[in-house]
């Protein structure tokens, strides 16, 4: 049979832009599911390293303030092993002619620490006082090296401290300064270590810890321990207690992880699955062409084993080739995700370790899907007898005629072109789906981006509508608040508002979630579903985000009780109830006004936030006074805030572009090769309407509107497509803080369909000269 | 009779790499009009390529080719694709029928390139399959699929029927039914019909038979009284 596998060989030969094309499309779904799944696994490889050597903490504890040698009596729980305690504050960063509110967090080291260790890179030998680590992001954006003497300002002391190195934190691994902040902003926010004894001097907290770590014994939850924490730490007023799965840190990492677990098993096997079917089509039409040769080979006493062992070979080259192609570019593009990844999440090893196991994976399935395709076709023409395979199939389509209505509007060319389409439906809906996926991935993928910087843009023009925002480092009088405001020069409006930072509880549920205190008829922060409907805050009760309801699993009408050190003084609880849940897209919030603050809570309505837009021109100017302030936590701009969103999704839009612009190339193959094997496979039939006398427009005219109304039909069935890409993608890339209304926009309407429009032409065009160039006499001598 | 056909040395070689094969070495010969001409000869000897030359599908090498005024060697491959259209009819051993379309709509296809197209309902009764109009050729044997040929090549109402191997695939019976369809054509119509075939007893029912070998005509035989199908002992 070796001469029969050399012309099965030539016969790729003489198909070599089918084959290499059918090679090319399943490695682009190879190269999609190989690329992400790899990222994927790395990233999570990494970040669990990272908990492991870090020695990441179950539960963890934040206080005003605690006496170190006290942190041990947590051990005396039951179900507590270890504990730690670790003191932690604020630092204002001076910058010579730096306008930002720059803060650092500072932590304090210990070589000796046994929970939520800090890396500092190098590995510090001996720690001054003086010696500070500072997150790496921090370290880029203002270019500090080590060895730079940086001025900060802690406990209203100026200090010089002199950087060595880069500071990572496992508990930080994004920061986000605080309630107030939307999405982490390393130029405004971001960590710092530094030896205990400094830091303590630093901050004038001697024997003080402030953030504490708990390991639980192997069984126990968290929730059998929480209500003893809370009462063992009373005494030091706790700000917040946080099981592992919620820390901030471990939650966003997780939710990363999770979110890509899930693009991972949806979309690339979805490309996977199309690509399969192409490559299954490809190979069985390739196949079908050989009926006559299999049929001979039959009538020649080849037994159906021998013929079909020389087509697996075929299958088995072209299922390794396409599974194998990409495997480099796959890493590329697995790297590059994880590496965007590590740097948003501060991840201190960003190797990226190949993983065999995903290429065997993916060359595992394109060579199943090879060998299936191939065993299916050449199984299909094996199952008639010898004769019959040697006689042209019979179409499948049924007696279709063209009504007479439209026979009168349509010419000759035109019913060939329809006759032949709805007589072969298989064939026009295999060309449909080959459009209709490009359509669609291109349309929905693409979409995404312009998603982003419309929920950027929502979010920062129509919710958050000011050029600076301002956290106070503590709470003041209203009426004071207005009158700084007054004053400062260069202000187009401003208003103060509030945030704190409270936990909620409605029934067996509580989350630590902020609560915003706005003002009615603000023009600077208002309260908008994500259908675009604004709300008023009330007074009679909290305008409460749906994710926020979601998680406390509460209703418009029901009671939460709120716990705030700022607002509770006395520590009970106050119950408020839920006036409306607002469907808006991103944030766990709820709202009240002021009046609201006082009729619910023990105090006065007091403020901690500015929201002020500058005049034309002058925002420097606001910010430059502000900087000189001296009760000034944070300062955000609504530039760097839209910047720091951005980042934040950066990963997923780099993920939903590499999507479209693959799905671009996969469907301009897809949509060459499908059209093409389709023409070629009726050469015989141009060669001999060319032999009746038709001229090359004629014949061009049967194939451009065939494929018009193929190309019509795939926009079609691309649209419910787009539909669940859109569905996916919601479902994919939202989470627990971010709804995601997927829209698609007409710029990728347009763009999907002018991308599946150029396709289909050059398709065409190529197709087309493709017939003319073959021999007629040669066609001729073919049969059917 | 007027003559409506006249080649003058043609030559066609196939050059594949360094091997070149000299299908045609010079052939000369003339063909009146209404003539039913049959060209005999082994595989290979150049027959097919002469019939795919006259017809317009080959070119030619070197040498002079008169249909009527035309001078076809000359012809560019669209003046080929209109003279195709206008005076050429083919008939192929293994009928090359559309096979999207239905026995009458294979025929209709024709008449729609042409302004003097017989009526295709007409011709397929003609050819003895008025019943069969509605069927695809892969639901009709061999011999049917080769008289819807006919029926289609007829359509066109062509003034040169060529015909290659029009009775090699069927049995003896179709093939004198299919023969007796292009005689029947040839004598009402005075249409001219070129049959290339290995079947030395079709020459008994020709004007003129071609002899070809080696790429060359060997000898020309004129039947002063050819025979009909039913006098030819098949």
């Amino acid at each position: 049979m070796r001469r029969f596998f050399r012309n099965i060989l030539r016969t790729i030969g003489q198909n070599k832009i089918s084959y290499i094309g059918a090679v090319l499309i399943i490695a682009m779904g190879a190269l999609i599911f190989t690329g992400m799944t790899n990222f994927n696994i790395i990233f999570e490889e990494k970040c669990s390293e990272y908990f492991n050597q870090t020695s990441f903490a179950d539960v963890f504890v934040e206080v005003t303030s605690m006496p170190k040698q006290k942190v041990s009596i947590l051990e005396d729980i039951d179900g507590i092993d270890d504990s730690f305690g670790r003191l932690e504050g604020n630092m204002r960063l001076l910058r010579d002619g730096e306008t930002k509110v720059i803060t650092i967090h500072a932590m304090a080291y210990s070589p000796d620490d046994n929970m939520n260790k800090l890396l500092l890179i190098p590995e510090p030998d001996n720690m001054s006082d003086t010696d500070i680590y500072i997150s790496k992001k921090m370290c880029d954006i203002y270019n500090i090296q080590s060895g730079d003497e940086i001025t900060v300002i802690a406990n209203n002391k100026t200090k010089k401290l002199t950087c060595r190195g880069i500071a990572y934190s496992s508990e930080r691994m994004t920061s986000t300064a605080d309630e107030s902040a939307t999405s982490p902003d390393s130029s405004v926010f971001d960590i710092a270590a530094m030896s205990t004894d400094g830091l303590e001097k630093l901050l004038g907290a001697h024997g003080e810890v402030t953030n504490l770590g708990i390991k639980l014994s192997d069984g126990v939850a968290y929730s059998d321990v929480r209500y003893s924490i809370e009462q063992m730490l009373k005494p030091y007023s706790v700000v917040s207690i946080t099981e592992r799965k919620d820390q901030e840190s471990f939650n966003g990492v997780t939710e990363e992880i999770d979110m890509y677990n899930l693009i991972i098993s949806v979309i690339p096997t979805i490309f996977m699955a199309v690509t399969v079917f192409m490559l299954y089509i490809v190979l069985k039409k390739m196949i079908d062409k050989d009926r006559i040769l299999i049929g001979t080979m039959k009538a020649f006493g080849a037994s159906n084993m021998e013929i079909l062992t020389q087509y697996m070979k075929q299958a088995v080259v072209i299922g390794i080739a396409g599974g194998a192609l990409f495997l480099i570019p796959a890493e590329m593009v697995g790297k590059f995700l994880f590496i965007d990844d590590a740097i948003y999440f501060n991840l201190p090893d960003h190797t990226y370790t190949l993983h065999i196991s995903s290429w065997i994976i993916s060359i595992l399935i394109s060579l199943a899907t090879a060998i299936i395709s191939v065993y299916l076709g050449v199984n299909g023409v094996m199952k008639i007898n010898p004769a019959e395979s040697m006689r042209a199939a019979a179409p499948k389509g049924g007696s279709f005629k063209v009504p007479a209505v439209l026979g009168k509007l349509l010419n000759t060319r035109q019913k060939i072109g329809l006759t032949s389409m709805l007589r072969n439906k298989g064939r026009s809906l295999i060309i449909a789906v080959a459009v209709a996926f490009p359509f669609s991935c291109v349309a929905a993928f693409g979409s995404y981006n312009i998603l982003v910087d419309k929920m950027v843009n929502d979010q920062f023009g129509k919710i958050e509508n000011y050029d600076i925002k301002v956290k106070l480092t503590e709470l003041i009088d209203r009426n004071d608040a207005n009158d700084i405001l007054r004053n400062m020069k260069d202000v187009y409006r401003a208003e103060a508002a509030a945030s704190y930072s409270t936990l909620m509880t409605a029934a067996n549920h509580y989350e630590y979630a902020p609560l915003m205190v706005l003002n009615n008829n603000s023009e600077t922060y208002r309260i908008m579903d994500r259908y675009g409907k604004y709300y008023e805050p009330r007074d009679d009760g909290l305008i409460m985000s749906h994710h926020l309801a979601d998680k406390l699993k509460v209703k418009t009408g029901d009671i939460v009780k709120i716990e705030c050190n700022d607002l509770t003084y006395t520590n009970s609880p106050v119950e408020v109830p839920i006036v409306q849940i607002v469907e808006d897209a991103s944030g766990m919030y709820s709202f009240i006004n002021g009046e609201g603050i006082k009729r619910y809570f023990p105090v006065t309505d007091k403020v901690n936030l500015f929201l002020i837009t500058a005049d034309p021109g002058k925002t420097d100017s606001i910010k430059t006074q502000i900087s000189k302030m001296r009760s000034i936590s944070f300062m955000f701009t609504q530039v760097d805030q839209k910047k720091s969103y951005a980042e934040m999704m950066s990963t997923v839009v780099l993920t939903m572009n590499f999507l479209a612009i693959f799905s671009i190339f996969a469907g301009v193959l897809m949509i060459y090769n499908i059209m093409g094997i389709s023409i070629r496979e009726r050469k015989n039939e141009f060669g001999t309407l060319m032999v009746l006398g038709m001229t090359k427009p004629e014949i061009s005219e049967i194939i451009i509107f065939e494929q018009v109304i193929n190309f019509c039909f795939g926009i079609l069935i691309g649209l419910p497509w787009i539909h669940a890409w859109s569905r996916i993608i919601e479902f994919a890339a939202g989470s627990d803080t971010e709804t995601i209304t997927m829209q698609i926009f007409p710029i990728m309407w347009i763009a999907a369909l002018l991308i599946c429009i150029v396709s289909t032409v050059i398709s065409v065009i190529l197709i087309i000269r493709d017939v003319f160039n073959m021999e007629l006499t040669d066609v001729l001598k073919e049969r059917e | 009779m007027k003559e409506i056909l006249r080649a003058e040395g043609l030559i066609k070689k196939f050059i594949s790499g360094e091997i070149v094969v000299n299908a045609l070495r010079g052939v000369d010969f003339s063909i009146n009009e209404g003539e039913f001409v049959v060209v005999l000869g082994p595989s290979g000897s150049g027959k097919s390529t002469m019939l795919n030359i006259i017809g317009g599908i080959e070119t030619i090498t070197d040498g002079k080719l008169f249909y009527n005024d035309i001078e076809v060697h000359k012809l560019s491959k669209s003046g080929l694709t209109d003279y195709r259209r206008k005076y050429v009819g083919f008939i192929f051993q293994f009928y090359n029928l559309m096979p999207n379309l239905t026995a009458i709509e294979n025929i209709e296809l024709a008449a729609e390139l042409t302004n003097n197209a017989l009526d295709p309902k007409e011709l397929l009764a003609a050819v003895g399959l008025a019943e069969r109009a509605d069927y695809f050729p892969a639901k009709m044997s061999g011999g049917q699929q080769q008289r819807v040929a006919i029926a289609r090549a007829l359509c066109k109402n062509p003034d040169l029927l060529l015909c290659d191997e029009p009775t090699g695939a069927l049995d003896t019976k179709t093939g004198v039914d299919v023969l007796k369809l292009l005689l029947d054509f040839n004598q009402k119509y005075n249409k001219t019909i070129i049959v290339v075939t290995h079947n030395a007893n079709i020459a008994y029912v020709a004007d003129k038979v071609f002899y070809f070998r080696d790429g060359h005509i060997e000898k020309v035989v004129v039947n002063e009284k050819p025979l009909t199908p039913d006098e030819v002992e098949w």
